[in-house]
């Protein structure tokens, strides 16, 4: 096994996260509103709970169990939305979404091998527009690993989903 | 010299720069060459629709065609090629079954009595039927060891039971069903017996009368055929008590515009043009396994299980589900590493060209009685050796270095 290709999807970042991730607890159910998604690919359940005052995130908290790509990203994710408004969460949300879809095709060769070109641009860090994802960019290294992107989404699906909810009330 | 797996063309094949070693069989089985072979030449040779012309091409066609049927029944031991209805998989048998043979057969308070290890495709076509019919299912329990536990399975049939229905093979743990026992009870009290038999075809020799089950549904693809083709055994009166679930060509005796008469047994339920390739490689893949001998492939399966077992134990941390002894696995294997989410499990495994299965194996209900969400599942077929084996335990040893 190479370890160094390992290291393009589990970066150290994503296995610190997954160790020891941040807002891992339960909110009172009391407080803010929470949504729960399945993979139904491996049965992981993700409970994302939102507390909004004047649309903006003041807190979040995850439950559930889930892969060391998923609870990274639900980790780094919470981390990278509490005090935003909702307009740049879904900002956010979105340059995630593109992170983790761009050039996945062309980035792969004929044997499902990978090229330099979509190496490189995780290598950068993300940058669409304005847009910061700080440590999230960590996961672009998913685009390699295709089977693995459910994984990486389930926590932001949750969360589009429960802004959508919070908004529609 | 010549071993099976020089049949297999794909295992010549690099994953992630490593030789392949292919673990998941109880997904789908690999390929031999001879029924790949048996495939081109039916495009090659004698492509033509069947049961239509009566040109040479189309009673070629349907002689290989009705030759595959002849094939399976044999393998399995059926009465008579009649007894076999071609469909698309196990899925497809079992959901005609819950389609074409439940209504008829179920009243509101009756019971489906199905057992706590089904795979998905034995438990939501009954739960529809269910719901549409007001019978209620019922679950049998599993021992510690992860075998039906027969003490629950006799509590919980009655006259009120219709249908049983229950995998040969758990997909999960490998344990095998006490078959012939289960059917004989279950006929005590009237019902009908259905076998998921995904996992068993291809594993070990099979006597459909021996065991004396009503139905029997297995896939093609399970074991050495093409996907798209799957199995419906029945005995005959069980048959004609069943109705089509679909109809058009082919299935017809005489249609008017007003009303149709259906043919015989088994044409009555193919409606269409058939997955004739289809059928012709099931058949070349039933050739195949009786060549290779199903003995010798049982026997294969289980030396492997027993290398992996013992391996598996010395990994700290690793718990394995099911039986302990390799007899009642027939080459199904899962765990879970603690610490260490199956996904992660099988994305380590990967790289390393170690292709395992993880998830919940779409048998969830399964996964909620063992207490977890997910896990690994590696399958050792007789087209695996121990160089597999090898390379398994050690991406297994350094996913468990890698994350814990
Ligand atoms: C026990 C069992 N039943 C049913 C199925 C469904 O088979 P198929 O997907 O070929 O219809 C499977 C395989 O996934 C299985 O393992």
């Amino acid at each position: 096994m190479n370890q160094a290709d390992l290291g393009i999807l589990y970066r150290q970042v994503i296995l610190d996260h997954a160790k020891n991730p941040h807002h891992f607890r339960t909110l009172p159910a009391s407080v803010g509103q929470q949504v729960e998604k399945f993979n139904p690919s491996c049965g992981d359940v993700l409970q994302v709970r939102m507390v909004v005052l004047r649309n903006q995130i003041q807190d979040m908290s995850f439950d559930g169990a889930g892969c060391a790509i998923s609870m990274a990203a639900a980790s780094m994710l919470t981390e990278q939305l509490i005090g935003q408004s909702l307009p740049a969460a879904r900002e956010k949300l979105a340059a995630f979404s593109e992170l983790l879809m761009a050039d996945q095709v062309q980035g792969q060769n004929q044997d499902g091998l990978f090229t330099d070109e979509s190496q490189s641009v995780e290598d950068k860090g993300w940058q669409d527009g304005d847009v910061d994802l700080g440590e999230l960019s960590a996961l672009a290294g998913v685009r390699q690993f295709p089977t693995r992107l459910k994984c990486a989404t389930l926590a932001s699906h949750a969360v589009t989903a429960l802004i959508a909810k919070i908004e529609g009330e | 010299m010549k071993t099976v797996r020089d049949d297999f063309t794909i295992l010549n094949r690099q994953v992630n720069g490593h030789p392949l070693t292919y673990l998941d069989g109880a997904a789908t089985s690999q390929k031999p060459d001879q029924v790949l072979d048996q495939i081109r030449a039916y495009y090659d040779q004698k492509n033509a629709n069947v049961h239509r012309g009566v040109y040479t091409l189309s009673q070629e066609a349907t002689t290989s065609y009705e030759g595959a049927r002849a094939k399976v029944a044999a393998m399995i031991g059926a009465a008579a090629a009649k007894n076999i209805v071609f469909t698309r998989s196990t899925t497809e048998s079992l959901n005609w079954l819950a389609q074409g043979y439940g209504p008829n057969h179920l009243e509101a308070g009756d019971e489906i009595l199905l057992t706590q290890l089904e795979h998905h495709s034995n438990i939501v076509p009954w739960q529809v039927l269910g719901k549409a019919t007001g019978a209620r299912l019922r679950y049998v329990s599993l021992t510690d060891k992860g075998e039906i536990d027969l003490a629950d399975f006799k509590n919980k049939l009655s006259q009120k039971t219709k249908i049983v229905s229950f995998a040969h093979v758990s997909n999960v743990l490998g344990s095998l069903a006490p078959v012939k026992e289960m059917t004989t009870l279950a006929h005590e009290v009237g019902a009908t017996v259905i076998v998921d038999g995904a996992q068993g075809v291809g594993h070990f020799p099979i006597d459909v009368l021996d065991l004396n089950v009503d139905f029997y549904a297995f896939s093609g693809h399970k074991m050495l055929g093409p996907t798209g083709i799957g199995v419906l055994y029945g005995k005959t009166d069980f048959l004609e008590a069943m109705t089509p679930v679909q109809y058009g060509g082919e299935m017809i005796e005489r249609v008017t515009l007003e009303e149709a008469t259906f043919q015989e047994l088994p044409w009555r339920f193919e409606a269409g043009t058939p997955n004739i390739a289809g059928a012709i490689g099931l058949g070349a893949a039933v050739d195949y396994l009786n060549e290779v001998g199903l003995e010798t492939i049982a026997d294969k399966e289980e030396e492997l299980m027993a290398a992996a077992l013992s391996a598996l134990a010395e990994i700290p941390d690793l718990t394995v589900y099911g039986p302990k002894d390799a007899k009642n696995h027939h080459g199904v294997l899962s765990f879970n590493l603690a610490g260490v989410h199956p996904h992660d499990v099988a994305t380590v495994l990967d790289m390393a060209g170690v292709e395992v299965r993880a998830g919940h194996h779409c048998a969830q209900p399964l996964m909620d009685y063992l207490g977890i969400q997910s896990a690994v599942r590696a399958t050792f077929a007789f087209y695996n050796n121990q160089e597999d084996l090898d390379r398994f335990v050690s991406a297994l040893r350094q996913a468990r270095e890698y994350f814990v």
